[in-house]
């Protein structure tokens, strides 16, 4: 279907009726970050990415799990799954997939997470201008990619300025069947444009190979090598928080009187305090072992256990590091390792 | 000009490692996105050659000397010998380096400061925002222009002082002094500490400062970068971070996130050098500088002091004069400095 | 979909001071409702977290056997802001329970087999439970000798008083208490468990142990178990690590891929000589 520049506004105000809808908006300090929105006019060009990712939709900085008055559970919130996000990166969707393993697997699934995520629908938009610090297509990805997403968005007509919207699964066919009103059938060669600009986009980028990462890693995990990558390192945990797959959260309880919320917050490995025990006992009391930790959860623990590399290539973490650590050259200075 | 400086940074650095005299420099290093600097380690004389300088040179080094004389707790008689470290050292650096050395972070006899003048520093932000957000992909610093080229091949020019960092443009002390070695290279004049940025805060009334600093708050995630990024934010343990008693509440709720910065910027009262490595390090671009430099400036009105290049000086708040100011807790929300 | 983060309701029944020094309490709770004490299904080896709405929660070893009926025991070391929150809660407090966590003891590994435990210090709780199951008459027959070695630094520090004697008085177990140094009043056998247990060297044939203690007693007993010749799929410890939620979602207690809380607590050696050392 063809999202026409002219019934744009008509479209987001449809969905925005029948669902919560969230869309990358400008934020004061430059950039954009997903908000709700009901208006058109909310949407702001995402150049190369949001600030932060898609994840925080569906895993918020702050949840509150339960709230209790004295020894009793009072209420536990409920989840509004009547989600929709218009405008998240291939990189960003992907990544969801990811979450919904963390969240749903283990034998047990997380409410808060999974009910947001049953009935959400990922609108992904394709990424025509990805940066020096994008490198989807060096870990399986594409900037047109479709894992995790429901409808796969691009560019198309004169300027640019209409939206080719392809559904890719049957929620997302069943959302555009729902605002067909506001859409207009596709040319049958609509697709092949589609796939020029995924291949323009994708040879913008340098495919690097990390095939042989997770051996290197696993076989040198004394190595004095990590010591040397994670010299800068601020142990501020931005990356962590701006990347779209890190799901580590701590629970804690904030009361008033006799009343009070079980609160889950984001957290992050990054920090020294994480791992510590109540003895004192800090199994990662040096930044070498917390950084080591990132990339092996990454690109060596998630393979093992999650059958995926927990990244997918945004370059949030490249951008927003103080101090430029770059994880590329990380795992580039691992490959080197003896 | 700044290729000379980089030359004289690698002349001075290179003895002190080849003779022993230091196990390490702290200096800057090209990045990993082909124009801007970031923190170096260098360790052998191999290391020495990645040394840059530049106007990108932004980071605060300071903020690595706790944890470069880190040792776990020692037996007496048996200490292990604390490192010796260099550090490529701007005015700003060196002050919040100074100000490490009172809190006993470091003897000052372990450090050898390689002491740069600044004509201050580009802006990252700035430039991508005049940029309209592209990406860039090159750099080019004349000292009087930035010539700025976009991964999509566009040039832009820009006055120098129009893309300078905020925090250069007031700064009072672009000259190191106190280092061991000083390389030879311009610097700026002094600014005058813009205190009058804050001016505007201080004529609000307390509702509407409350509300315009609880707003710019909201955004906050956090992350802790900014206190990571900070030199003189070095507890192994924060405030924030206690969960007996907790203070406040881990989460990114407007209560605990305002408590956890006005806590945190009043912690560096008489210890925050302005340097903005707060600001820079913020992944939100939250703007911290108006707080912080509403902290230093309350620091300078009540007690006529600014961190400075001298060692030997008692930082005001561990020190009582019988005429120190007192009237913000005899008039309390009167108007003016620290109102 | 039950959420995994809600505690079911339990009341304090009673408290019981194990140690001299008064900073480890068993705690005997009961279920507020009776479908969530007809659901808790358990087996040795497996923990809880204990919650105590304002303080926060707590993972700790379920040290009651599924053989003892109606209620839960908890042995809890006074460490921190919850803990130090239950030890100050008098019997009748209401708390929550989030469990059964984690995998037990290889049960059906060990149906047959001759079982040696080997355990010091605290961690004996989760062994309280394994005993307590394996001595059960309904239970005993499916098992082979059972000889046991429990070491702590002094007589004051040893948990479940009573049922030590019981045991030690027991034909159905071999039990050996320990203490590292003499001690006036003790007549007991004297040593450091590593050595205790080379002493009295245990058959490794057709045997699996179980080995719960704290890391520097773990270091020195696991080569004495393979010079007894037992094989390091059949060298079973238990692991603890900081953890929050305990259903492997906060990804704090990961010892390389392996969540102690998910895939654990309960590993091999032969699974734990190939993780990173972190924990």
């Amino acid at each position: 279907m063809v999202l026409e520049a002219r019934s744009l506004a008509a479209f987001v105000e449809s969905v925005a009726k029948a669902a919560k809808l969230f869309v990358p908006e400008a934020d004061p300090a430059g950039g954009t970050i997903f908000a709700e929105a009901t208006s058109a006019t909310a949407i702001a060009p995402t150049v190369p990415n949001t600030r932060l990712s898609v994840k925080s939709v569906f895993f918020p900085q702050r949840e509150v799990l339960l709230s209790y008055k004295e020894s009793a559970i009072e209420a536990v919130p409920g989840v509004d799954g009547n989600l929709v996000v218009f405008g998240a990166r291939p990189c960003d969707a992907r990544a969801m997939t990811w979450m919904d393993e963390v969240f749903g697997g283990g034998g047990r699934e997380d409410p808060y997470f999974v009910e947001r995520r049953r009935a959400a629908v990922i609108v992904a938009m394709g990424c025509d201008e990805p940066c020096a610090s994008c490198f989807c297509t060096s870990v399986g990805g594409s900037p047109y990619g479709t894992e995790g997403a429901d409808v796969l968005a691009s560019r198309m007509g004169a300027g640019a300025a209409d939206l080719l919207l392809e559904p890719v699964t049957e929620k997302g066919a069943s959302f555009l069947a729902k605002h067909a009103g506001q859409l207009k059938p596709a040319a049958a060669d609509a697709p092949s444009a589609r796939q020029a600009r995924e291949k323009a986009a994708a040879s913008r980028m340098k495919v690097l190979d990390f095939s042989g990462v997770k051996p290197k890693m696993d076989a040198g995990f004394e190595s004095p090598a990590w010591d040397a990558i994670t010299r800068s390192c601020l142990g501020c945990g931005a990356c962590t928080y701006v990347c779209p797959t890190c799901h580590c959260f701590d629970i804690t309880d904030e009361s008033r009187g006799d009343r009070g919320v079980r609160v889950r917050t984001w957290d992050a490995c990054q920090y020294s305090l994480f791992t510590l025990h109540a003895s004192g006992h800090n199994p990662r009391s040096h930044k070498r072992a917390r950084m080591r930790q990132r990339l092996m959860h990454k690109y060596s623990y998630a393979p093992e256990t999650a059958k995926a590399v927990f990244c997918s290539g945004c370059g949030r973490c490249v951008r927003s590091c103080p101090v430029n650590l770059d994880i590329r050259e990380m795992l580039a200075a691992l490959e080197d390792l003896a | 000009m700044s290729a000379a400086i980089r030359d004289a940074i690698r002349a001075a650095a290179r003895p002190l490692l080849a003779e022993g005299k230091v196990s390490l420099i702290v200096g800057y290093e090209r990045g990993s996105n082909g124009y801007r600097c970031r923190p170096s380690f260098a360790a052998r004389a191999g290391d020495i050659d990645r040394l840059e300088w530049d106007s990108t040179c932004s980071n605060n080094l300071a903020v690595f000397l706790p944890g470069l004389f880190q040792r776990p707790p020692q037996k007496k008689g048996q200490e292990t010998p604390l490192p010796r470290i260099a550090f490529v050292a701007k005015a700003c650096d060196l002050r919040s380096i100074v100000a490490l050395v009172k809190e006993l972070q470091a003897p000052r006899g372990n450090l050898v400061l390689i002491g740069v003048p600044c004509t201050g520093m580009v802006d990252e932000r700035t430039v991508r925002e005049a940029v309209g957000g592209a990406e860039v992909a090159s750099f080019a610093d004349d000292g009087k222009a930035v010539v700025v080229r976009t991964a999509a091949g566009a040039e832009h020019r820009f006055e120098r002082e129009a893309v300078v960092q905020h925090a250069c443009r007031c700064c009072q002390f672009p000259v190191p002094q106190g280092a061991d070695v000083t390389v030879e290279g311009p610097a700026r004049t002094p600014g005058d500490n813009g205190d009058g940025l804050v001016k505007d805060i201080e004529k609000l009334p307390p509702a509407e400062r409350w509300a315009r600093f609880s707003a710019e708050m909201s955004r906050c995630i956090r992350c802790y970068a900014c206190r990571q990024a900070c030199p003189t934010c070095y507890c192994k343990e924060c405030f924030a971070e206690q969960n007996n008693p907790a203070w406040i509440g881990v989460g990114a709720e407007q209560t605990d996130v305002s408590i956890f910065h006005i806590v945190r910027i009043f912690h560096q009262a008489g210890r925050c050098v302005e340097c903005d490595a707060c600001l820079r390090a913020c992944p939100m671009g939250i703007d911290l500088r108006t707080w912080t430099k509403k902290i230093a400036a309350d620091v300078r009105a009540l007690y006529g002091f600014t961190p400075d290049f001298d060692p030997t000086g008692k930082p005001p708040l561990v020190t009582f004069k019988e005429d120190d100011a007192q009237e913000f807790i005899t008039e309390p929300g009167a108007q003016g400095h620290g109102g | 979909m039950k959420n995994p983060y809600l505690p079911m309701p339990v009341t304090i029944a009673d408290v019981t001071v194990e140690n001299d020094a008064r900073d480890i309490k068993t705690f005997r709770l009961t279920f507020d409702r009776e479908e969530d004490l007809a659901t808790f299904d358990y087996l040795p080896g497996q923990f809880a977290e204990l919650s105590l709405f304002g303080r926060g929660e707590s993972p700790i070893g379920i040290a009651s056997s599924p053989t003892e009926k109606g209620h839960l025991l908890f042995s809890v070391k006074r460490m921190g802001v919850m803990t130090s929150e239950l030890h100050a809660s008098p019997t009748g407090t209401k708390m929550g329970v989030r469990g059964p966590l984690g995998h037990p003891f290889p049960w059906e590994r060990l149906e047959g087999k001759n079982i040696l435990i080997v355990s010091g210090g605290f961690a004996f709780t989760t062994l309280r439970s394994a005993i307590t199951y394996l001595l059960d008459p309904a239970n005993r027959s499916r098992f082979g000798t059972i000889t046991a070695v429990y070491g702590v630094r002094e007589p004051g520090e040893l948990l479940y008083k009573p049922a030590l004697q019981q045991w030690e008085a027991s034909k159905d177990i071999a039990f050996t208490t320990t203490i590292d140094r003499p001690k006036e009043g003790w007549n007991g056998r004297v040593g450091l468990v590593p050595v205790v247990v080379k002493e009295i060297g245990p058959d490794a044939e057709n045997a699996i142990a179980l080995v719960c203690g704290p890391p520097i007693m773990i270091k020195f007993t696991i080569p004495v178990l393979v010079e007894l010749g037992f094989a390091k799929e059949d060298i079973v410890l238990s692991l603890e690590n900081r953890m929050k939620c305990g259903i492997g979602k906060c990804g704090r207690c990961n010892v390389g891929s392996q969540y102690v809380c998910l895939h654990g607590p309960v590993f091999t050696w032969a699974q734990l000589e190939k993780l990173p050392a972190e924990y």
